[in-house]
């Protein structure tokens, strides 16, 4: 979607034009359930939050400003709704990445994506996301899997871009490094996954 | 290192797609829509019941408290003999 198409979609949508949000629907709405999928590592809750999401939007929608990133926007909202889902739960992130580490896989249950990835790597690298602390994973995958700038992705987090780029760093060299506790060495895997 | 060549960010960029469940979408969407439609012709149509439970009502309960304020007033001033 390019930046007119977008700030005309904006313009409708401060409108109340139910067909602007069909449009931003079908746009987002995959992308959105990806990221919180993978995010919260459970479907029924990535398609709550989903839902909690363009609820948000609706809600909101004669206030944006006329300038919105309808990307930005929408990721900032799905990732603060899961903080707020993680903070309800009392179960610290760091609680459960040592949970996990008493299994095999990292994860205590297959997520969707492990479970129907297409070939080894991507269920590796499935596994080894899915078993990086949140503020880590939260970093990839908006800027690895959504290909979202550095800068949006710091601003959908709340932090510097500087913050972000050393978080992200830290982030590719943890999952780097749990690739490489899978068993296999890390550069043959990284090689049959970009050919 | 860039992140367009870093190959851990190009590994994830490659992996599958999600697929959300079809009909909860839909239900999502048609529910959403719904609202915009309602806010919409609110917007349009402002509820008249509605402008006199914001407004008259207020304005009303105000002027007769306001009218029996000047009434014990005056009564207060003419006992005193003042009026």
């Amino acid at each position: 979607m390019d930046r007119h198409s977008e700030l005309a979609l904006v313009a409708r949508l401060r409108a109340g034009d139910p067909e602007a949000f069909d449009e931003v629907f079908a746009v987002f709405h995959r992308r959105l359930f990806g990221f919180l999928s993978r995010l919260s590592r459970r479907r029924d809750v990535a398609e709550d939050l989903l839902e909690e999401t363009w609820l948000r939007l609706v809600a909101h929608a004669r206030r944006l400003r006329p300038e919105t990133r309808l990307g930005p926007w929408l990721f900032t909202v799905a990732r603060n709704l899961h903080a707020s889902y993680g903070r309800s739960r009392l179960l610290e992130e760091s609680c459960t990445v040592d949970l996990m580490g008493l299994w095999p896989l990292g994860s205590p249950s297959a997520s969707p994506f492990e479970a129907t990835a297409a070939s080894e790597i991507e269920r590796r690298v499935e596994a080894a996301l899915a078993a990086l602390p949140v503020g880590y994973r939260e970093v990839l995958l908006l800027v690895g899997v959504e290909g979202l700038r550095p800068a949006e992705a710091a601003e959908i987090c709340g932090v510097t871009p500087e913050a972000l780029r050393q978080r992200l760093s830290r982030a590719r060299a943890m999952l780097a490094r749990r690739l490489d506790d899978g068993g296999q060495a890390r550069i043959a895997v990284l090689k049959e996954a970009i050919t | 290192m860039t992140t367009e060549h870093d190959p851990v960010v190009h590994a994830l960029g490659r992996l599958p797609s999600a697929t959300p469940d079809a009909s909860r979408a839909e239900r999502v969407r048609l529910r959403c829509r719904a609202v915009l439609a309602r806010r919409r012709a609110a917007a349009a149509d402002p509820d008249p019941a509605g402008f006199a439970r914001r407004v008259l009502e207020p304005a009303i309960a105000c002027g007769l408290g306001v009218l029996y304020l000047a009434v014990v007033i005056h009564d207060a001033l003419r006992w005193r003999g003042l009026l």
